[in-house]
C-alpha cells in the first residue's frame, strides 16, 4: 500500500474546490432506516446482485469528420464549466530515426516556451496563466499531441492560443539557451538514483540503438537549433496526420466550425511512413550495473512476446493476471511480498507489441541479499504455470478483473474521448471491444497453460540488477546466489558518462 | 491587461460557475450513524463505478517514541482478513496466532540484551552476528515453523481476492502524519460488496501475517528512503525542524521501533482510533441514497462505538530559537529549502499564505522568473504554503544548476521574499492567482474517484466542508493580507534550511572546466561564492567589474572569468 509523501498529496489538493458558503446540515441515519442486522449475509458469496451490463460507447456517435481528411471526438459532458483540447498527431522520435537526438524534447518544450508569431515567450505565459488555461506539447516514440485545458468561458480565446503554439511557434533564442541549459543540467543527474540508472540500461538491453532508444549527449543538445524545431514541429502537426480530441462543456457541432477554422492553419504535408518495426533487443543474459551505496537491488527480468492481435491474446493477459500481472492475488506477488515479505512491489506484465515485439517483464525491489531468493522464487512461478493448471476460482478471479477495466475505460468524458482517439490511431478492429468481454470470459484452464507454455520462456530471460552487486549476487548464504539460481553468468555493465553516454571504468 | 477587461473576465466566470453549475454543498450530503461513524455521500448519475473509501482519523502524529511507523503498519494489516475472510480454521488460526505472539515474547525479552550491547558499544547494530545467540536461532526456527503452519491454513490474500473477482478496481490506501485512507472503485451494482467487505474488516479484523508484514515494510523504507538520493538526508532534517512534536518522526517510522510493535499493541491502537466515532466513510458515484444509508445503517451499524475517545494530540510545536541550517552532502544537484513555521490547516492565515505561494509558483510566478529565467541559477524553484492537521509551514526551494552554491539559491529565494515583505503584490497578481485558484477547484471535481479521496483527505484533516470555506476565504484575501502574512512568518532569524551539496566525486564535470587546471578551478570556487555571498547590488557592482577585470587578467584567467561570466548568463 501507499504511503503517499504529505506534501506532495497536499499540494495536489491545495488547488482543489468549489464555489459556496453555509455548512451542510447533518442528520441522523438510524432513526429513518430499520435495523435488519441479524439477516446480513454471512459471506460475500451470499450477496445477490442486480444485473449490469457494460456499456461500450459506439465511438461513430461522437465522430465528426473535418476539413483536410482529419476525424475529430467530441464528447460534451456539461457538468462543469471546463473545456479540453487535445491535437494528436501520427508522428513522432521514429520519424528522426536514430538522428538529432535530443530535438523531439526540445521541440515539444520551446513549442510551449518558446513564445509564438503574435506574442513574446513572456507574454504568452502571462497570458496562459491569466486565463487560467494550460498548454502542453508532448512528442512520443509514435505519437504526438498538443493539448489545452480551460475554462469554457474563454475557450475561443485559448484555442486561438493553443493554434498559435502549433502553427506559429518562433522558439525564442534567449528561452532555447534556458532550455538547453536546463536539459544538460537534468542530464547531469542520470546516475543520481537506481531507477532512473535502472530505466536507461534496460531500455538499452531492450532497444538497443534505435528510435525508442536514442538518449542525447550534451553535444547532440547543444547542436539543435531553432530552424531544425520549426521544420520539426510543422511535420509532426501537418494536416491529414492528425486525430483531435474536445470534451467538456461545448456544443459539438459549433465546436467543429471552430476547429475546422483553426486547423485551416496548419500545413498541409504528406502522410507519414510506416513505423520501423525491427527490434534489437541485447541476447539472453545476466547483466548487472552496480551503485554500491544502496541497501535496496532494483530487478527486472524480460524477454520479448508476441504482438497485439495475436490469437492467444486473451489467454495471454489472464495468464499474466494469474502469474504476476493482478496486484494481490497473483502468485508472484503473493508469494515475494506476501509470503516472504522480499519486496514492496513485485510483479509482472505482459506487453502486447502494438508496432514492434511485446515483451514479458517480471520486476521487483528487494533489499541487496535477498535478491536470489525472491527472483529464484519468480522462476519457480513461471515453471509452476507452465506445468499445472490454474485453478477454477484463479481463472475467474483473472477474467473479471480484465473484464473490469472495461467499465473504467469509458468511466468519464476525458476517458471515453481518449479511448476513441487510442482506437482511431491505433486502428483497433471495430469489434475488439464489443467483443471484448465474450473472448475474455472464454479464456479456458488449458488455454491458459497453453498460453504460459507457448509464451513464456525462463531461457530467454534478459535479467538485469541494478544496486549493490557484491551482495545482491552473492545472496543470503541459504538460497544460492544469482549466477546459481539463474544458471547464468553475471556480466557487469559499466554506468555511462551522463552527458558523453561513454562508459566510465568498471570500479 | 486593462482593469475592465479583467473585471469582465471575473465576472463571467463567477456566473458561468454560479448559474450553471452546482457547487460542492449542494451535492454533498452527510450523515451520522448512532455510533458515531460518519457518511458523506455524492450521487452522480450514469458513471459504471461507485468511488468507495473511509478514512481513520489517525496518522503517525498519534504515535508515540517506541511505537513509530504503527498506523502505517496498521494499514498493511488492513488487508489481513477476519475470521471468515483469509483463513480456512478460524480456530487454529487464533491458537497459532498466540503461539507466535509467545515466541516474540520470548525472542524480545532477549532482545533486551542485544539492545544493551548495542547501546553499549559492544555491538554495532541488532543484525550484528555476534548478537546472534543459540537460544535466539532457536526461537527464530521454532517461529518460522509455525508460520509455515499458519500458511497452510490461509486463504492468502483473500480480501483482495473477493474484490477483484467482483471487478472492483483500484484498492489501495495511505497514510500520512494525520490520517489513513483507504479507498476502491466498485461496479455499481455492487455496492453492497463493499459494505460487506469493509464493515467485516473493521468489525472482525484480524492481524495474521503481522510478523512478515513488517518485512514488507521495511522493504518500503528501503524503496523510498534508504535507497534513493535525498531521502535519509530529508529524514533527518525533518526532525530536526519539528524536534519533540509528532511531525518529527517519520510516518514509516523508525527501523527499532517497526520491529518492537507488539500484537497486543497494535489490537490496542485498533479499539481506540478504528472505533466508528473515529472514522468518516466516502461514496462518489451512481447509487440511490436511501439505499446506501440503510446498507450504511445495516453493515456498520452494527459496530459498537468506541470505549476510549482517542486521546488529543497535546504536543505544540517549540520556537526553533534563532532558526538551524543543516548541511549535507548528496548525490543529487545542488539545493536550498527553506521552512517557515506557519499554522494548522484552515488557520487564520491560511488563505492568504496560499496566495503566497502561487504569487511564487509556476512559469510566471517570482521564483521561477528570477531563479531560472533571469539569473539563471536554478532548474526549479517553487514554495508550498503546507498546513497540516496539527501544524503547518511555508517552504520554499530552489534546484540549483550544476556548480551553484547553494548558499546563492538560499540568498536570492530570501530576497524575493523581502521584496514581497517590502513592496507587497500587484492587483494584478492577485488577480492571477485568484483565476488560477477558482479554475484549478472545478478541475479537482472533474473526477468522481478524485473527488472521493479529497472529501476523505479533507475530512482527515479536520473537517470536509473546509474545502469549500478555505476557498471562500482565498477570495477575500488581499494584498495587504499577502503583504502581512510574508512579514509576519517568513523571518529568515527563525527558519530552517535544508543546504544540499553534491557528494565530491559525483558531481560529473563539465566539459569546459575538464580543461581548467587545479589552480583555475580553485580560483573559479574562489570567484563563485564571493558572488554566491554578495548582495545583490554588490553582485552587480562584481559582474559589471569582471569584464574589465578580464582585459587587465592573463589568459588563464580569462578563461575563468569568461566561464563564470558565461554561467551567470552574460
Amino acid at each position: 500500500m501507499k504511503l503517499i509523501k504529505f506534501t506532495l498529496l497536499a499540494a495536489a489538493i491545495l488547488l482543489l474546490a468549489a464555489c459556496a458558503s453555509s455548512p451542510t446540515t447533518t442528520t441522523s441515519v438510524a432513526n429513518d432506516v430499520s435495523s435488519t442486522r441479524n439477516s446480513l449475509p454471512a459471506h460475500p458469496e451470499d450477496l445477490i446482485y442486480a444485473q449490469h451490463s457494460i456499456n461500450i460507447p459506439d465511438p461513430a456517435a461522437y465522430r465528426y469528420q473535418l476539413d483536410n481528411g482529419n476525424v475529430a471526438y467530441i464528447v460534451p459532458d456539461s457538468a462543469l464549466p471546463l473545456v479540453a483540447v487535445s491535437v494528436h498527431s501520427r508522428g513522432g522520435r521514429y520519424l528522426l530515426g536514430t538522428d538529432n537526438a535530443g530535438l523531439a524534447a526540445l521541440t515539444a518544450s520551446m513549442m510551449r516556451d518558446g513564445g509564438t508569431k503574435k506574442l513574446s515567450p513572456e507574454e504568452l505565459d502571462e497570458k496562459l496563466v491569466f486565463l487560467a488555461t494550460s498548454v502542453h506539447v508532448a512528442i512520443g516514440a509514435t505519437s504526438s499531441s498538443a493539448s489545452m485545458n480551460s475554462l469554457s468561458s474563454n475557450l475561443d480565446e485559448s484555442l486561438d492560443l493553443l493554434f498559435d503554439v502549433i502553427a506559429e511557434p518562433t522558439f525564442d533564442e534567449e528561452r532555447l539557451k534556458i532550455r538547453k541549459s536546463r536539459t544538460i543540467d537534468a542530464m547531469k543527474r542520470r546516475n543520481d538514483d537506481t531507477s532512473s540508472i535502472e530505466s536507461q540500461v534496460f531500455n538499452d538491453l531492450r532497444f538497443g540503438h534505435s528510435y525508442r532508444n536514442n538518449p542525447p549527449t550534451a553535444v547532440d543538445v547543444e547542436a539543435v537549433t531553432s530552424k531544425r524545431m520549426m521544420g520539426f514541429a510543422v511535420e509532426i502537426f501537418s494536416s491529414p496526420n492528425l486525430v483531435i480530441s474536445v470534451n467538456g462543456d461545448v456544443d459539438p457541432k459549433a465546436m467543429v466550425v471552430k476547429l475546422n477554422k483553426q486547423i485551416a492553419r496548419l500545413q498541409k504535408g504528406v502522410k507519414f511512413p510506416a513505423i520501423p518495426t525491427e527490434a534489437h533487443s541485447a541476447a539472453p543474459g545476466l547483466y548487472g550495473v552496480d551503485k554500491a551505496d544502496v541497501t535496496q537491488t532494483r530487478v527486472r527480468m524480460f524477454h520479448p512476446g508476441p504482438r497485439q492481435g495475436h490469437p492467444q491474446e486473451f489467454e495471454i493477459k489472464v495468464m499474466n493476471n494469474i502469474l504476476g500481472g493482478g496486484g494481490f492475488t497473483s502468485r508472484i506477488t503473493k508469494r515475494i511480498r506476501s509470503d516472504e515479505g522480499l519486496a514492496y512491489s513485485a510483479g509482472s506484465v505482459y506487453q502486447l507489441g502494438r508496432y514492434f515485439p511485446g515483451m514479458y517483464l517480471v520486476y521487483f525491489q528487494s533489499k541487496n541479499p535477498s535478491v536470489p531468493q525472491a527472483a529464484k522464487i519468480a522462476l519457480e512461478e513461471i515453471a509452476k504455470i507452465q506445468a499445472d493448471p490454474v485453478s477454477e476460482q484463479e481463472l475467474n478471479t483473472a477474467r473479471q478483473a480484465i473484464i473490469a477495466g472495461l467499465n473504467e475505460r469509458y468511466s468519464n468524458a476525458a476517458k471515453k474521448v481518449s479511448a476513441f482517439v487510442s482506437d482511431e490511431i491505433d486502428s483497433t478492429p471495430k469489434n475488439y471491444w464489443s467483443e471484448f468481454e465474450n473472448n475474455t470470459a472464454a479464456v479456458s484452464i488449458a488455454a491458459v497453460q497453453k498460453a504460459a507454455r507457448d509464451h513464456l520462456d525462463s531461457d530467454k530471460f534478459r535479467i538485469l540488477l541494478t544496486g549493490k552487486l557484491s551482495e545482491a549476487s552473492e545472496g543470503d548464504g541459504e538460497h544460492g546466489s544469482i549466477e546459481s539460481v539463474t544458471g547464468l553468468k553475471l556480466q557487469q555493465i559499466p554506468l555511462r558518462d551522463p552527458l558523453t553516454l561513454k562508459p566510465l571504468p568498471l570500479k | 491587461m486593462k482593469k475592465t477587461l479583467l473585471f469582465t473576465f471575473l465576472l463571467l466566470l463567477s456566473l458561468a460557475v454560479t448559474a450553471q453549475h452546482k457547487t460542492l454543498k449542494d451535492v454533498v450530503s452527510e450523515h451520522q450513524l448512532d455510533n458515531g461513524m460518519r457518511f458523506l455521500l455524492v450521487q452522480r448519475d450514469g458513471a459504471p463505478m461507485i468511488s468507495a473509501g473511509w478514512v481513520a482519523h489517525v496518522g503517525s502524529a498519534n504515535e508515540r517514541p517506541g511505537t513509530t511507523g504503527m498506523s502505517h503498519l496498521f494499514e498493511h494489516m488492513m488487508f489481513k482478513g477476519s475470521n471468515t475472510i483469509g483463513v480456512q480454521d478460524a480456530k487454529l488460526d487464533d491458537q497459532l496466532r498466540a503461539e507466535l505472539d509467545g515466541l516474540r515474547a520470548q525472542m524480545f525479552e532477549l532482545e533486551r540484551d542485544s539492545r544493551l550491547k548495542v547501546r553499549t558499544g559492544v555491538a554495532e547494530s541488532m543484525s550484528d552476528t555476534s548478537l546472534q545467540s543459540d537460544e535466539m536461532k532457536a526461537l527464530e526456527s521454532k517461529f518460522q515453523a509455525v508460520i509455515e503452519q499458519q500458511r497452510e491454513n490461509l486463504i492468502k490474500d483473500q480480501f483482495d481476492q473477493i474484490y477483484t473477482e467482483q471487478g472492483a478496481t483500484g484498492m489501495n490506501a495511505f497514510t500520512n502524519t494525520d490520517m489513513t485512507v483507504y479507498f476502491i472503485r466498485v461496479p455499481k451494482n455492487k455496492l453492497e460488496l463493499w459494505f460487506w467487505m469493509e464493515s467485516e474488516r473493521l468489525s472482525d479484523p484480524v492481524f495474521r501475517e503481522f510478523y512478515s508484514e513488517r518485512d514488507v515494510v521495511y522493504e518500503e523504507r528501503r524503496l523510498r528512503t534508504e535507497s534513493t538520493p535525498t531521502g535519509k538526508q530529508n529524514e533527518v532534517y525533518n526532525s530536526m525542524y519539528w524536534r519533540g512534536h509528532p511531525y518529527g518522526w517519520p510516518v514509516v517510522g523508525w527501523p527499532s521501533d517497526i520491529s518492537a510493535i507488539t500484537r497486543e499493541q497494535a489490537e490496542d491502537f485498533f479499539d481506540i482510533y478504528y472505533a466508528p466515532n473515529n472514522l468518516t466513510a466516502v461514496l462518489v458515484g451512481d447509487f440511490d441514497q436511501a439505499h446506501a444509508l440503510k446498507l450504511a445503517n445495516d453493515y456498520f451499524g452494527r459496530i459498537p462505538r468506541g470505549k476510549k475517545a482517542p486521546p488529543e494530540v497535546v504536543t505544540l510545536f517549540m520556537p526553533l530559537e534563532g532558526g538551524f541550517e543543516y548541511k549535507a552532502e548528496v548525490e543529487a544537484p545542488p539545493s536550498a529549502t527553506l521552512t517557515f513555521h506557519t499554522t494548522a490547516y484552515a488557520g487564520v492565515d491560511h488563505p492568504a499564505l496560499m496566495v503566497l505561494a502561487d504569487v511564487l509558483n509556476g512559469k510566471t510566478g517570482r521564483l521561477h522568473k528570477r531563479m531560472v529565467l533571469k539569473d539563471q541559477i536554478a532548474t526549479s524553484a517553487s514554495a508550498t504554503a503546507d498546513s497540516r492537521k496539527y501544524d503547518g509551514v511555508f517552504e520554499i526551494r530552489a534546484t540549483g544548476k550544476a556548480g551553484v552554491d547553494p548558499q546563492q539559491l538560499k540568498a536570492t529565494l530570501l530576497e524575493e521574499v523581502v521584496k514581497i515583505q517590502t513592496d507587497g503584490i500587484s492587483e494584478y497578481d492577485l488577480e492571477k492567482v485568484r483565476n488560477n485558484l477558482t479554475a484549478n477547484n472545478l478541475r479537482r471535481l472533474e473526477d468522481n474517484f478524485f473527488l472521493g479521496i479529497q472529501l476523505l483527505y479533507y475530512d482527515g484533516l479536520r473537517d470536509w466542508s473546509y474545502m469549500e470555506t478555505l476557498m471562500d476565504r482565498v477570495k477575500l484575501v488581499s494584498r495587504e493580507d499577502v503583504q502581512r502574512v510574508a512579514e509576519k512568518y517568513l523571518q529568515a532569524s527563525d527558519m530552517g534550511s535544508k543546504i544540499f551539496t553534491r557528494k565530491t566525486g559525483g558531481e560529473p564535470e563539465d566539459p569546459a572546466l575538464a580543461e581548467f587546471s587545479e589552480q583555475q578551478k580553485q580560483m573559479l570556487n574562489q570567484l563563485q561564492s564571493q558572488l554566491a555571498s554578495a548582495s545583490t547590488e554588490k553582485k552587480k557592482e562584481m559582474l559589471i567589474e569582471l569584464p574589465s577585470m578580464r582585459e587587465a587578467s592573463p589568459p588563464e584567467v580569462q578563461a575563468v572569468i569568461d566561464y563564470l561570466l558565461q554561467q551567470q548568463g552574460k
